[in-house]
């Protein structure tokens, strides 16, 4: 290898300023300075747009003025060989002076109007992405204090083309599973049961919101040295026993798992259920610590009983829906008339209205059915 | 003119040999041809690596040999810089992103390192990886300059940190999913979580068997649908309204798989966190799909469990939690109705509920979603 040339540590401090932003997208504008900066072009910018509507999905520049860095959505729109950018082969590098008659450019309006205000002749563009649904463009613009762009800046532009690529990839999937991550642990956040995953050491590697509640209250469960831990004896063995067993994958407790009751003194009853985690789950050796699921229900969670929605499921009337929200959270017909502020004969006459509208005869029935219709949603953060 | 840099041989084989590097932060298996790369690109005869996690633990090592190609032995490389770095005493790297250079004689290179002609001088380098931990690689070199060998890996080093950092963060994305992912599987009721525009962004274990049958949920092109279309509609709008105000509640829409089986579909918004850029970063809603459905054996014994029920008493229970009448009980369980009387009162005492419906809601409370 020769001695160090300078050039040498400009292209590698390029390089990592390319994967600097794959990982921080604010850091774009200095990668892109520092390409410019190697291709000796003015200013330099990302656009990522959808393949289909053409909108735009990212787009970052460095160099570029207002109000050109604002306008230049409505300018490319007009630009006459914009189709030309579209049939480039990802990683593939030209000179837009190749690509198109420069005559015809210059008296196109984006030319008047957005580049040649600015100085900018031409641009060594590098298609970074081009299917179906994307369609990215790097590109360095060359000023008006230079040829136009040549072969060594398409060369240079090259040796720049996997790591430009590569860097959008790894951003890409980093935002992706950041995104997906984010969504279904939102989406575990809106159940009221206390929902945790544990390693064989009881290691809680994700707690749902409202685990993280009753974990931080410490009443029943709690942590022990960054640990599940439960507050009344001989439960921490039983957990452990479960949760090895879980982790196993002992075929005599199969998928349904183990059920723990969990006492709490002069509050409703609660139950821990221990999971285990099918062999067969997609994305298993992702997370090869998770040993168990731990399910925390308790007797206290006031589940949102779905009134409209079993009053539209069976043509209930507004009386006859809230009768039905009432008996079936297991209260009594003079309970009920009490809290409805009615008399209990006409909560008796609206409930076998409701019974012959839902196929039932019974008020435990109608108990079963609201309850295994309705889910406990918990409060917003 | 042009106002760039000059194309030169090495520039084209330091950006191959960074390809080779950074692909090992996509691919984890491409470390050992990383480090060959590397090893090649700074012309030395020997490399070895080793990755330290942030709880000092070895999280990889390797090695390579210009003549043995890339060493199994991956234990090798670690033992070989353990050792460089002994011996280095008061010399050693200190300093995250520094290379230091020592001379042969100096420290004693693995043997299986110095079988070459000549006498090896190692430059050994350590890099940080943020919160990741940190790692060592060592570069054996019999015929290059102290100074341009140095300057090459100093060069190279902050790139190798950079991969392996990269590779970590990857790592842990995919793992927070895969751990949601799981959890929500674990669920017995059907989550599918959709964009304002009832795209489809992922389906638990219960909710794909439920498309499946699509007896009541069905996806075309990778948009929900309802079988009824009066209930697509409330269910588009439910969940226009949910996602954009998430944390407002559940809306419930109403739903058949067929006359006697009522689903009940609860659309809630999901709270999304800021990104700097994202391709599909749009309102999102969670629909639970409830449908009736026994409460399965293990909770039901929980519960026996939790009021040190009797085995006869837990067999009734069992019985009236899922809806059932006493005559009923009697009947399928083959005992007297006035056994069945005698039960139910000393499940009443030992819960401490009133009334057989209390039971029924009780169970239910104590299952999962």
């Amino acid at each position: 290898m020769p001695a160090v040339h300078p050039d040498i540590d400009r292209l590698s401090s390029t390089i990592a300023a390319v994967y600097d932003s794959a990982i921080d997208p604010g850091r774009w504008p200095e990668a892109l300075e520092q390409t410019a900066g190697l291709l000796g072009g003015r200013t330099a910018s990302i656009g990522i747009s959808d393949a289909v509507t053409r909108e735009t999905i990212m787009r970052t520049s460095w160099g570029v003025p207002e109000p050109y860095l604002s306008n230049y959505a409505e300018y490319v729109a007009t630009m006459p060989f914009y189709a030309l950018y579209a049939q480039m082969a990802v990683e593939e590098a030209k000179a837009g002076s190749t690509m198109y008659d420069m005559g015809e450019f210059r008296s196109s309006l984006f030319y008047r109007e957005w580049a040649k205000p600015q100085g900018l002749e031409d641009v060594a563009a590098l298609c970074l992405m081009n299917d179906r649904h994307r369609f990215g463009i790097f590109g360095v613009n060359i000023g008006d204090d230079r040829d136009l762009a040549g072969p060594a800046d398409i060369e240079v532009l090259k040796l720049l083309a996997p790591h430009v690529r590569r860097a959008a990839t790894i951003g890409d999937l980093l935002d992706v599973s950041a995104l997906s991550a984010a969504r279904m642990e939102a989406a575990l956040d809106i159940l009221a049961t206390g929902i945790m995953l544990v390693d064989t050491e009881l290691r809680v590697l994700h707690a749902n919101r409202a685990a993280a509640r009753l974990l931080d209250a410490g009443e029943g469960l709690g942590y022990a040295s960054g640990r599940l831990s439960a507050r009344w004896p001989t439960a921490n063995a039983a957990i452990q026993t479960a949760v090895a067993r879980a982790a196993q994958g002992d075929l005599a407790i199969g998928r349904a798992g183990f059920s723990l009751p969990v006492p709490r003194d002069g509050q409703a009853a609660a139950i821990l259920h221990v999971l285990p985690i099918p062999h067969s789950q997609p994305r298993r050796e992702l997370a090869p610590r998770a040993a168990a699921a731990i399910f925390v229900a308790s007797a206290d969670a006031p589940p949102s009983a779905p009134v409209d929605a079993l009053a539209a499921l069976y043509d209930l009337s507004r009386a006859e829906a809230m009768t039905l929200e009432q008996i079936g959270a297991g209260r009594s017909p003079s309970e009920a008339a009490a809290k409805l502020g009615v008399s209990v004969s006409t909560v008796k006459s609206h409930l076998v209205r409701v019974f012959r509208k839902t196929g039932t005869s019974r008020q435990p029935e109608l108990v079963h059915l609201v309850g295994s219709l309705s889910v406990s949603i918990g409060a917003p953060a | 003119m042009t106002g760039g840099i000059a194309i030169s041989q090495s520039a084209s084989e330091l950006s191959l040999a960074l390809s080779r590097i950074y692909a090992a932060s996509l691919d984890a298996s491409a470390w050992p041809s990383a480090i060959e790369a590397a090893a090649r690109l700074v012309g030395a005869d020997a490399a070895a690596s080793i990755f330290h996690g942030c709880g000092g633990a070895i999280g990889m090592s390797v090695a390579w040999d210009r003549r043995a190609g890339t060493l199994e032995l991956a234990a090798d490389a670690a033992h070989a810089i353990a050792g460089l770095c002994a011996g280095m005493g008061s010399g050693a790297v200190r300093r995250i992103g520094q290379a230091i250079y020592l001379p042969s004689g100096g420290t004693a290179p693995p043997a299986r390192w110095t079988e070459n002609e000549a006498p090896a001088e190692t430059i050994v380098g350590r890099f940080g990886l943020g919160s990741a931990g940190s790692g060592i690689v060592a570069f054996l070199f019999s015929k290059r300059r102290e100074e341009d060998a140095l300057a090459d890996v100093e060069r190279l080093l902050p790139h190798i940190a950079r991969a392996s950092a990269i590779g970590t963060r990857l790592d842990r994305c995919r793992e927070a999913a895969a751990r949601a992912e799981i959890l929500l599987d674990g669920l017995g009721a059907g989550i599918v979580l959709v964009t304002d525009r009832l795209r489809i962004i992922h389906l638990n274990r219960a909710a794909r068997a439920l498309l499946a049958r699509g007896d009541c949920l069905q996806s075309e092109d990778g948009i929900i649908h309802a079988r009824a279309p009066r209930t697509t509609r409330d269910l588009a709008e439910a969940v226009a309204r949910t996602a954009r105000a998430p944390g407002g509640g559940a809306v419930t829409i109403a739903a058949f798989r067929d006359a006697a089986s009522p689903v009940v579909l609860h659309v809630v918004g999901l709270e999304s966190r800021a990104f700097a850029i994202s391709m599909a970063d749009r309102p999102c809603a969670a629909i639970v799909v409830m449908i009736p459905n026994r409460l399965p054996g293990h909770v039901l014994d929980a519960v026996a469990d939790l009021y040190d029920l009797t085995p006869a008493e837990a067999a009734v229970f069992a019985q009236i939690a899922n809806g059932k009448t006493p005559a009923e009980v009697a009947q399928t369980l083959g005992i007297a109705a006035s056994t069945v009387r005698t039960h139910l009162l000393r499940l009443f005492d030992k819960t401490g509920v009133r009334r057989q419906a209390d039971l029924v809601r009780l169970a239910r409370d104590l299952s999962l979603p």
